[in-house]
């Protein structure tokens, strides 16, 4: 994205420069060329020559460390969340036992990637929407109570008649149809959301 | 003074109450949070209290641990946030969870008066 923008700028200024030379030339079409060439002329074309190569190479070459470095920071950001996937598929698989360590567990490994990615992007200085989207706690934190959440012992007794409890023995937490229905579409989500960040990071 | 939940108490906390499992949050609260909490009123001190280092919490745990200091154990809220500090570096949004818990016992407490 940088590098667009100086390539604009190039071309802005070229633009610029070119229109500038017209109008010079327009204005001084009486200028007379003396075709006698002297030594300190052909010295200063020359350096000047030297100059222009020298300073396209030096901004060529900056431009290419530059894109160099952008292109491995984006590749290493996208392997990073490649990291991710497999550690939701391991909060999925434990859902499916219902041991409540376990779940906490795993949605732990999820929750410390997915913090320790939105600190990476922020160190970076990333644009906020990218932060935005980088921000996993409040679907991580819905995740959590609908996955671990059970109810307080004064509602108890109402809340097992609701659709969506969880009830809790010997460690196992057993959601109701319609909880586990809930937490499949929030884990989807979550799927989704890192899919986004992918596309949003390889774009730039 | 400083309670570390995975050296003190478990690496492996589980469920809201005692009757549901090993390591609940009903335990941790009794057995080391609340004692912790009343020395620290009777001297005047605050404590802290660390959550990284452990497997992970489930909302039940933390509900029950926190939130039941006020539900439960009748400590006020303003206590209770003066008295304890909690850390947590690994997962930090845990720290505004918990600090909703606190304020929907209160809020509880309120309205239950």
């Amino acid at each position: 994205m940088r590098q667009g923008i100086f390539i604009s700028l190039f071309i802005l200024i070229g633009f610029v420069l070119g229109g500038f030379a017209v109008e010079l030339v327009e204005h001084y079409r009486s200028l007379t060329f003396d075709p006698k060439l002297s030594l300190g002329d052909v010295t200063n074309a020359s350096m000047t020559l030297l100059a222009a190569v020298l300073v396209t190479v030096l901004v060529a070459n900056y431009l290419e460390k530059h894109n160099q470095a952008e292109r491995k920071e984006k590749e290493l950001l996208l392997r990073r969340l490649d990291l991710i996937f497999p550690l939701v598929q391991d909060f999925e698989k434990s859902n499916e036992n219902g041991n409540l360590t376990e779940i906490a567990a795993t949605l732990k490994r999820v929750s410390v990637s997915c913090n320790l990615f939105n600190r990476v992007v922020k160190d970076l200085n990333y644009p906020p929407h990218i932060l935005a989207e980088t921000d996993f706690d409040n679907l991580i934190r819905e995740i959590r109570r609908l996955a671990t959440d059970t109810p307080i012992k004064e509602i108890e007794v109402h809340a097992k008649r609701s659709k969506c409890c969880a009830s809790v023995k010997d460690g196992i937490i057993t959601l109701t149809t319609d909880r586990k229905a809930l937490l499949d579409g929030k884990v989807d989500e979550i799927k989704s959301k890192l899919l986004k960040v992918q596309i949003v990071i390889n774009k730039m | 003074m400083k309670i570390k939940i995975a050296t003190d108490f478990s690496t492996a906390p589980g469920p809201r109450y005692i009757r549901e499992g090993k390591f609940s949050g009903e335990e941790f609260r009794t057995k080391h949070l609340l004692p912790k909490l009343k020395e620290g009123i009777a001297t005047n001190f605050f404590f802290e209290v660390e959550l990284d280092g452990t497997a992970g919490f489930g909302t039940s745990f933390l509900e029950e641990t926190f939130g039941g200091l006020i539900r439960e154990d009748k400590i006020s809220f303003e206590t209770v946030n003066s008295t304890v500090k909690i850390i947590s570096f690994e997962e930090p949004a845990l720290l505004d969870e918990i600090r909703e818990y606190l304020q929907e016992a209160h809020k509880e407490k309120g309205t239950n008066k």
